[in-house]
């Protein structure tokens, strides 16, 4: 006979009130941290003072949002904040799968070590550190320009007051950055794969290429699915500080995104109801983007995040 | 009875008299028995270096609590959000010490939020800030909002020569070789350039990543072309931007013939500071724009015993102008005010601790640091600065020794004596002396600011998209990536299209409320 849920749920809490009790901090973490401050997304509609409060301050309406959107640069800060973002995404997000999959065949352990804890090192270094490196090796005659000189690269000139050129030294610099430290994921996914299977496979006459093709990919798919998911899910988040570091007047034309933009506006005299309205437009597109991946890879794979 | 009412009225009156004999300004030291002014700020991590817990355990800072002798404490947060997260969560102290552009919506969102309160109602506490405020017309009405005096505010004396930090300089041995004299046209600074590149073989003979701020904002070589500066500036009241006007044509074509003829750093936009400093001492280049404190610390890293800096000033108009324009402060820069909240359980207290800065023994010490310590008398009666803060043990410079160690950034009357201090090698202050030669005054703004909050919030939308535009157009000009025959007009009409004029309508608003004051 069928138990009513909330007769059911009270069963439960008694047999696995121990389950429930580990639970409960997590519960606790979100509801306190990440649901109860959502309230403040608000404050984008008011005029945020900090004496009358979240609640105390007045309404004003759309007229953040209206200033953004009637931006002059409206639409370039969108195109070079996704061209940026789907260009990491692009060039980021298979690296880390193919780096990967190679140090999984490499059979000296140490040697496996040693090249996974090199290439995760320069995660672990300041983001204005990375900057000062990448400008010293993109200056005129340094590292990359004089090495490019040889393939007809003018190297009097650095290679950052060129606009062509900003979005693959920012994308590249993060695929450098944090190629090592992405696959650990996925190392520890193939980890995961039964050797049975390999041993199958090779029974079936399947040579190395082959076993890549149909034991570990298959296995790690719904890892490579859920991390695009959730990947795509910040696809309007490119960070300022990078940008701010790397680019001049010179390069805005491919450079200036969003947040670089909000920066220039004032972030630094605490406009907070402008800046919780963009946020908060980010939020939405990031949420439609997770939405939309979520269903595609749901209908087309049978993964999905929910 | 009679006896009674009597003794009451003594006991009244001394009791109104005490607080009184402090503020006269002979009253300090107070008697130290208050509960201590909480003072709200971001902490100063150079104390930090230079070894004290905090800046309110520094000597300077006890050194102020004991010769007030009023109690205070000091509450220290990492940055300026800092400040807000504290204020937001109730906790107000008595007085915040803030940069006002720091706190969103300016003086009139603090005024706004009782965190300003009119120090002009407690004047008796502080005849010495007050007689200060009176010694120069600028003074007053910098500090002045709603009917009175909102904050204590870093002022700089009338005789003072820290004004004037930034300009260009050039190689006097570049100089000596070419058998030329410091330049004072635009033709002779091009023809400089051109000979230190063609006969000296000079690379980039001009370098620097100040260019935008010296060759654009400071007007360097403006005047030749009928503009003051490409930035913003009034006449007669007026205010006018630079990079609006037809001049401006002939200032950008005239640096894209520096650009074209090899003569400025090709790579002007991402140059920074230390390529273009090396540069300057090996030789590289030979002009730099840079400032009076640099001047001091380029020097003294060169090998080349001919090595020598001369400042080089705006350039003259050809038809005998005097050049318009250059970086030139106000005497009331706009540094770390100090603020007294309305939550003050004792203002009178708060406004005589701060008063004390600004009496004479406050301003020496204010401006120093502890004598003995920091400073002591010389033969003539004149502060000098000890061994310690000179040559520290930790290797920390000078200038920051006094950020950890006086109110440099702060509110302090800045006296002549300590700028001849920071300024004071012949080199820099001659150099200095070089980028005096101008008519900046007459046509720099005054330190105004927007009051209207719908108008501030219009300002900076607009302002945000001009500016990018402007700075981009700037850098593309110079390039020739615009065409300045060609794409000039269009600029402007850009310009007026993204809302220039009514830029300018709100800042003349805001201009003409300052001069009302």
């Amino acid at each position: 006979m069928a138990q009513s849920f909330s007769k059911r749920f009270k069963k439960d809490m008694r047999l696995n009130w121990s389950a429930y009790l580990l639970v409960l901090p997590v519960l606790l973490y979100y509801a306190i941290f990440c649901y109860k401050p959502m309230y403040g997304i608000i404050i984008s509609f008011k005029d945020f003072s900090l004496r009358k409060g979240i609640v105390g301050s007045e309404w004003v309406g759309l007229v953040y949002y209206k200033d953004f959107f009637s931006s002059y640069y409206f639409l370039r800060l969108l195109k070079n904040t996704v061209v940026i973002s789907a260009a990491s995404i692009a060039v980021g997000f298979p690296i880390p799968i193919i780096f990967a999959l190679l140090l999984n065949e490499v059979r000296s352990r140490a040697y496996k070590r040693t090249v996974q804890t090199v290439s995760y090192m320069p995660h672990f270094i300041s983001i204005v550190v990375i900057c000062a490196l990448i400008r010293l090796f993109t200056a005129n005659h340094s590292l990359l320009t004089t090495f490019f000189s040889y393939f007809g690269y003018d190297d009097r000139y650095d290679m950052l007051n060129y606009k062509e050129y900003f979005v693959p030294i920012y994308v590249l610099s993060n695929v450098w950055q944090n190629t090592g430290w992405n696959c650990i994921i996925y190392l520890s996914a193939l980890a995961g794969i039964d050797m049975e299977l390999y041993e199958a496979a090779r029974i079936d006459g399947a040579n190395r290429w082959k076993q890549t093709l149909h034991v570990t990919l298959p296995g790690i798919a719904n890892t490579v699915i859920l991390l695009f998911v959730l990947r795509l899910g910040s696809i309007m988040s490119v960070g300022f500080e990078k940008i701010i570091l790397l680019y001049n007047e010179g390069v805005y034309e491919t450079a200036d995104v969003i947040s670089s933009y909000t920066y220039r506006r004032g972030l630094v005299k605490g406009d907070y109801a402008y800046s919780a309205a963009i946020g908060l437009f980010n939020s939405v597109i990031n949420v439609i983007f997770v939405l939309t991946a979520n269903r595609a890879s749901n209908r087309l794979a049978g993964v999905g995040l929910f | 009875m009679k006896k009674a009412l009597l003794l009451l009225v003594t006991i009244a009156m001394f009791m109104t008299c005490l607080p009184m004999a402090g503020a006269e300004g002979t009253g300090y030291p107070y008697d130290g028995t208050n509960e201590p002014i909480r003072i709200l700020r971001v902490a100063e991590t150079r104390a930090v270096d230079a070894g004290y817990s905090g800046w309110g355990d520094t000597p300077f800072f006890k050194t102020w609590v004991e010769k007030s002798g009023i109690n205070a404490e000091v509450i220290e947060v990492a940055d300026d959000a800092g400040i807000m997260l504290t204020l937001s969560a109730g906790d107000y102290p008595d007085v915040i010490l803030i940069y006002e552009s720091a706190y969103n919506g300016g003086l009139n969102a603090l005024i706004e939020e009782n965190l300003a309160i009119n120090l002009s109602e407690y004047s008796e506490y502080m005849p010495d800030y007050e007689a200060i405020l009176d010694s120069h017309p600028s003074y007053r009405p910098y500090v002045t909002y709603q009917g009175g005096v909102r904050f204590f505010a870093n002022l700089i004396s009338p005789d003072n020569i820290v004004t004037r930090w930034r300009d260009m300089v050039v190689r006097q041995d570049m100089l000596d070789k070419l058998d030329m004299e410091v330049p004072t046209t635009t033709d002779e600074f091009y023809d400089l350039l051109y000979a230190m590149k063609n006969d000296l073989g000079v690379e980039n003979p001009l370098m620097g990543n100040m260019w935008r701020d010296v060759l654009f904002y400071e007007g360097f070589a403006a005047t030749e072309f009928g503009i003051p500066t490409a930035g913003s500036y009034q006449i007669d009241g007026q205010y006018h931007y630079g990079a609006y006007e037809e001049g401006y044509r002939g200032l950008v074509s005239y640096y894209h013939k520096l650009y074209e003829d090899g003569l400025l750093d090709p790579n002007f936009k991402t140059t920074d500071e230390s390529t273009s400093q090396a540069s300057l001492l090996n030789g590289t280049t030979g002009v730099h724009p840079t400032t009076g404190a640099r001047i001091n610390t380029i020097s003294a890293r060169s090998e080349d015993p001919d090595f020598k800096l001369v400042g080089i000033g705006s350039l003259n108009g050809s038809d005998g102008t005097r050049a318009m324009f250059s970086q030139l402060d106000p005497l009331t820069p706009k540094r770390i005010n100090a603020y007294v909240t309305a939550d003050s359980k004792q203002p009178e207290l708060a406004v005589a601790f701060f008063n004390w800065l600004y009496t004479e023994e406050g301003t020496i010490i204010a401006n120093f640091g502890p004598e003995g310590l920091c400073f002591e008398y010389d033969a003539d009666g004149n502060p000098v600065p000890t061994d310690y803060m000179l040559n520290n043990p930790d290797g920390m410079s000078f200038d920051n020794m006094l950020y950890a160690l006086s109110m440099a950034n702060g509110p302090v009357y800045v006296i002549r004596a300590l700028s001849m201090f920071r300024f004071g090698k012949p080199e820099q202050r001659a150099a200095m002396e070089a980028w005096d030669q101008n008519d900046a005054a007459l046509y720099k703004l005054p330190p105004y600011s927007i009051n209207d909050k719908a108008l501030a919030d219009e300002d900076a939308a607009l302002w945000t998209d001009l500016n990018t535009y402007i700075r981009e157009s700037m850098v593309q000009f110079v390039t020739g990536e615009l065409n300045t025959d060609e794409d000039f007009d269009a600029y402007i009409a850009q310009l007026k299209s993204m809302g220039m004029d009514r830029l300018i309508e709100i800042e003349q608003i805001a201009l003409d409320e300052y001069y009302a004051k």
